[in-house]
């Protein structure tokens, strides 16, 4: 019997990953949880260990190479024998293709079943996703953990794979979260709009600051792409003093759910403020008529499609301020 | 303020209602010159005479079946059933008669009457007089229950109960009676569904009645040595129940032990576990243990008696666990 | 036949329409029930009319009485009004318990009816109830407890007949002997003497034709007004018959009664009869102003039904209402 070494999903948007090193060689013996490799996204470099023991048969991708996630790395088999029989059938190493080594058989013959039985497509979609989920990045099936643990961690993205990976028994708790960081996910992105129809605006504007309206602007944005959920903007100025500026319509402090941070650099000549943090900023700068804005989030906590229909939302909004209005 | 005991509150409780309303009178076996076996009613012949304090004979059902005649046609009896045990005698007359006069007759009749028992093990009774039997009543629509934890409690919600329009059953633990508590000697009520929270904390909630609120209330100071942070919470009426109350306090420590003394098994324990684990689900942090009697008709040897009711230590243990993450039942 | 006892001939009339009123109402519940408008079952009184009318006639819109799941014609001689009974039958909004209780739960506390009860022998400690109440708050009223014979058989009236002697309540226990406790002769149900039971408490106990509405009556006010004064309680056996079975389905009989048994009881005991024969014997009435009443109550009781069975259902929001009697 084989064991499958795949690329495995490091981020919650990350499509591919490059091998920067084997730590073992084909033939090596292997206990389970050695670090196996060495692994590099475009945020972090990892190692990855193990997760069966018995010997490195195959190794089927090279060092220096970028490899779509779910891509087959490397065989371990159980016996060092079996290696050089592996070896030899791995010619045509696509027959190894379809196996999923993380689900049972006879589980696997049952789903597939019960997925060509499904007509409409979003309930077949539906299912696939439960599969999945319940196969997240183990040998062991399902993840087992509190309510509360599973709902943070999804709110939080997340992956309590990963925990099993760190060796905390299960199931998991909510303060077991805390107990292993993940590798953060930080992602700036920029958009550069027209200021004129905002900086008219202002202008025609006796009582509007920039910031109230950046602030407004924002939380419409927010509550536009997001619907029920809530947000709570700070506005920083460039002293470092900051104050909230304005709630969505949330009930009471507790149900705003997210905290976004806005920091005007117009009246200066930076063109951005990055922040490598879980919370969410916006930053403002003007060249002329040119408006810069960089949004920066945790890809964990924040998904990249969201992002960016927030960014261009809010984009669109200060570009032409009547949408403001709608 | 004054500390009186259980037993005194209950007396006092009655006689005020007594006083303030001639519609209301005590039924029972030995309740006028013996005072019931514990003294509970003694003195209340005196003031208030035979024919407001009646002596019944040994027929619970037959006194019942009165009671509910009386209710419904303008009297507010207090009905004396000696021992919980007893309950099972007056089933039908309980609940097949005063629960659903009010809505059989569309609201035209209703029963206001009080059933004063008693619940609790340890007092080396043996299995018919030592039973827990308030889940049996509150699974009947119609009647209200209520679960006093101490003098204080026993006193205003035994006044509120016979003022409540009702039937209501309240159950009074046997070997409180004697126990001690302040209450003020000025008027007050405890309206019905109506939680008290005796200790706020974060890390686990404690929901215990009747006397399991006092081993709650033990447990959490062991586990106060520990650093543990308990929240305490005394339904103090079973019907209506404060869900708000409970709900609450699980989403916000995400760890629960319901303690109670009625069996485990299709208990009270079981329906607020199962009222959390509906409601508050994705906020909880550990499953909802339960903690009521052990599934036995109650022993006599107190050997064997003993270990049939939960205790502090068991309380706390259990709460040690799901604090810890650690498993109190297998996987 | 008892002899005059009243000399008002309205009284005679009223228990004659009475006894009428109680079979149309039943004629016209068997047939809702044939053609299958009615939910669930039902317990035809026909047969004993003369026993709820006798008794009721003796009692006061104030006094209580007790009634049990044949219990239509203790409603009508209490009282009520058709068209709500109908309703109720029906399980409709403007029934007397908003359609909540149906036909073996009428209660109409308006006219002193605490409710028919489904528990054979439950409503023995309410009426006794009822009287504890009166003599505890020193009122005048008297509760009649209607039951069968077969709910001799119950533990509960042995417990309550011993208090109320005891405590001399007003309570008079009035068991409708029908001859069968639902499909069984009462000889092989009950042991010894019926009036026995109540006499081993001490309570006067009287044995009468269920069928003679005058004679039911006289010992009725008799023994009521005795029971207002305190010389309660009493214990009264009615002889009488049911003409349909246990309920309306109940219709194969002859492995408990033969058709006979039955033709005898309609064709020489009918209550209706006996009293109509009387009082044309008497000259209070002709046959023909007999027949006028009995086809105008017929005629209401056929208004009632039609308007029953065109009444509207109970709101769905009436299904958790009155669980709970609501603080003022």
């Amino acid at each position: 019997m084989s064991y499958e070494v795949k690329m495995p999903q490091l981020g919650m948007n990350q499509d591919t990953a490059l091998v920067v090193a084997w730590f073992k060689k084909e033939g090596d013996k292997i206990e389970k949880g050695d670090p196996l490799f060495e692994v590099e996204t475009d945020k972090a470099t990892m190692e990855v260990e193990a997760q069966k023991e018995g010997y490195l048969s195959k190794i089927k991708v090279d060092e220096g190479s970028e490899v779509p996630v779910g891509q087959l790395l490397a065989l371990i088999s159980d016996t060092n024998e079996d290696s050089h029989n592996g070896q030899t059938d791995l010619a045509g190493s696509d027959a190894f293709e379809p196996m999923e080594p993380d689900a049972e058989p006879i589980n696997d013959k049952s789903i597939e079943n019960e997925v060509q039985n499904i007509e409409d497509p979003s309930d077949r979609k539906e299912l696939v996703n439960r599969i999945t989920r319940n196969n997240v990045g183990s040998a062991g099936g399902k993840v087992l953990a509190s309510p509360k643990a599973k709902f943070a961690a999804k709110e939080m993205g997340f992956d309590l794979a990963e925990l099993r990976n760190s060796g905390i028994a299960e199931p998991f708790h909510f303060a077991d979260l805390g107990r292993v960081p993940q590798s953060p996910s930080f992602s700036s992105i920029y958009m550069q709009v027209s200021a004129e129809a905002f900086d008219a605006l202002i202008l025609k504007s006796e009582t509007a600051k920039r910031s109230l309206l950046f602030s407004k602007f924002t939380s419409s944005a927010w509550s536009f792409v997001f619907e029920d959920s809530f947000l709570e903007v700070i506005f920083k100025d460039t002293n470092g003093e900051s104050y909230v500026e304005t709630t969505t319509e949330a009930v009471s402090s507790s149900d705003v759910a997210n905290t976004i941070t806005l920091i005007d650099l117009c009246d200066t000549r930076i063109s951005a403020y990055e922040t490598g943090s879980n919370k969410l900023t916006l930053s403002f700068s003007q060249l002329r008529n040119e408006l810069t804005i960089c949004f920066s989030f945790n890809e964990r906590i924040l998904k990249f499609p969201d992002a960016v229909k927030f960014l261009n939302e809010l984009g669109a909004r200060i570009e032409d301020p009547i949408l403001q209005l709608i | 303020m004054r500390s009186i005991t259980l037993s005194q509150a209950v007396n006092e409780a009655i006689a005020e209602e007594m006083r303030l309303d001639s519609s209301v009178f005590l039924i029972g076996e030995d309740v006028a010159e013996a005072g019931t076996p514990f003294k509970i009613t003694s003195g209340l012949v005196e003031e208030f005479g035979t024919e407001r304090v009646i002596d019944t004979p040994i027929s619970e059902p037959g006194f019942m079946g009165l009671a509910v005649g009386a209710a419904m046609t303008g009297s507010r009896p207090i009905v004396d059933i000696m021992f919980g045990d007893f309950l099972f005698l007056i089933m039908d007359q309980l609940c097949n008669q005063a629960a659903k006069a009010h809505y059989m007759s569309g609201g035209k009749l209703n029963v206001p009457l009080v059933v004063r028992t008693n619940l609790g093990a340890t007092r080396r009774s043996a299995a018919q007089h030592s039973q827990s039997l308030h889940a049996l009543v509150s699974h009947i629509p119609g009647l209200k229950i209520a679960m006093p934890s101490s003098a204080y409690e026993a006193k205003g919600l035994l006044k509120t109960a016979i003022r409540d329009d009702n039937p209501v059953v309240i159950f009074e633990d046997k070997l409180m009676y004697q126990d001690k508590a302040d209450v003020p000697e000025d008027e007050y009520l405890i309206p019905f569904g109506e939680a008290a929270v005796l200790q706020e904390g974060n890390q686990v909630t404690l929901i215990g009645t009747s006397s399991m609120r006092q081993v709650c209330e033990e447990a959490a100071l062991i586990l106060a040595d520990e650093k543990i942070s308990v929240e305490i919470i005394d339904p103090r009426t079973l019907v209506p129940l404060d869900e708000k109350t409970i709900l609450n306090s699980a989403k916000k420590t995400g760890r629960v032990v319901v303690v109670d003394e009625g069996h485990q098994n299709f208990g009270v324990t079981a329906e607020i576990a199962s009222r959390i684990s509906e409601k508050a689900f994705y906020y909880l942090d550990a499953p909802v243990i339960r903690m009521g009697a052990m599934d036995v008709p109650v022993p006599f040897s107190p050997v064997l008696e003993d270990l049939t009711v939960p205790t502090a230590e068991k309380v706390a243990s259990n709460a040690r666990k799901i604090i810890a993450g650690e498993l109190v039942h297998e996987l | 036949m008892a002899k005059k006892i009243n000399t008002n001939s309205e009284s005679y009339l009223k228990m004659y329409s009475q006894m009428v009123k109680i079979r149309s109402f039943e004629d016209q519940a068997n047939q809702l029930y044939l053609d299958a408008k009615m939910p669930g079952l039902t317990h035809m009184y026909s047969g004993e009319e003369a026993v709820a009318v006798g008794i009721c006639e003796a009692l006061t819109v104030k006094d209580k009485i007790t009634s049990t799941h044949r219990g239509h014609g203790h409603c009508v001689a209490k009282g009520a009004e058709l068209k709500q009974m109908f309703c109720e039958l029906l399980g409709k909004e403007e029934g007397y318990c908003r359609g909540k209780g149906g036909s073996m739960h009428i209660a109409d506390q308006s006219n002193g009816n605490l409710g028919a009860n489904a528990i054979v022998g439950g409503s023995m400690g309410i009426a006794t109830g009822s009287a504890l109440r009166a003599k505890l708050n020193g009122d005048s009223d008297v509760t009649v407890c209607f039951f069968g014979d077969g709910a001799t058989a119950q533990g509960l009236l042995y417990e309550v007949m011993n208090m109320a002697a005891l405590w001399n309540l007003p309570v008079i226990y009035a068991c409708e002997n029908n001859g069968y406790s639902e499909y069984t002769a009462t000889d092989e149900i009950a042991a010894g003497d019926i009036l026995d039971r109540a006499r081993a408490f001490g309570i006067e106990a009287h044995k009468v034709d269920g069928q003679d509405v005058l004679a039911v009556n006289k010992l009725a006010t008799d023994l009521v007004a005795r029971a207002r004064k305190g010389e309660g309680p009493f214990f009264i056996e009615l002889i009488t018959y049911r003409y349909h079975g246990h309920h309306v389905g109940d219709i194969n009989r002859t492995y408990y009664r033969s058709k006979e048994e039955e033709e005898d009881w309609k064709k020489n005991k009918d209550p209706i009869k006996i009293l109509g024969d009387w009082l044309v014997s008497e000259k209070i009435a002709s046959d023909d102003e007999l027949k006028i009443i009995r086809d105008d109550i017929a005629a209401e009781a056929h208004v009632a039904v039609q308007y029953a069975l065109e009444a509207s259902y109970p709101n769905s929001n009436e299904v958790d209402m009155h669980v709970y009697m609501e603080a003022n």
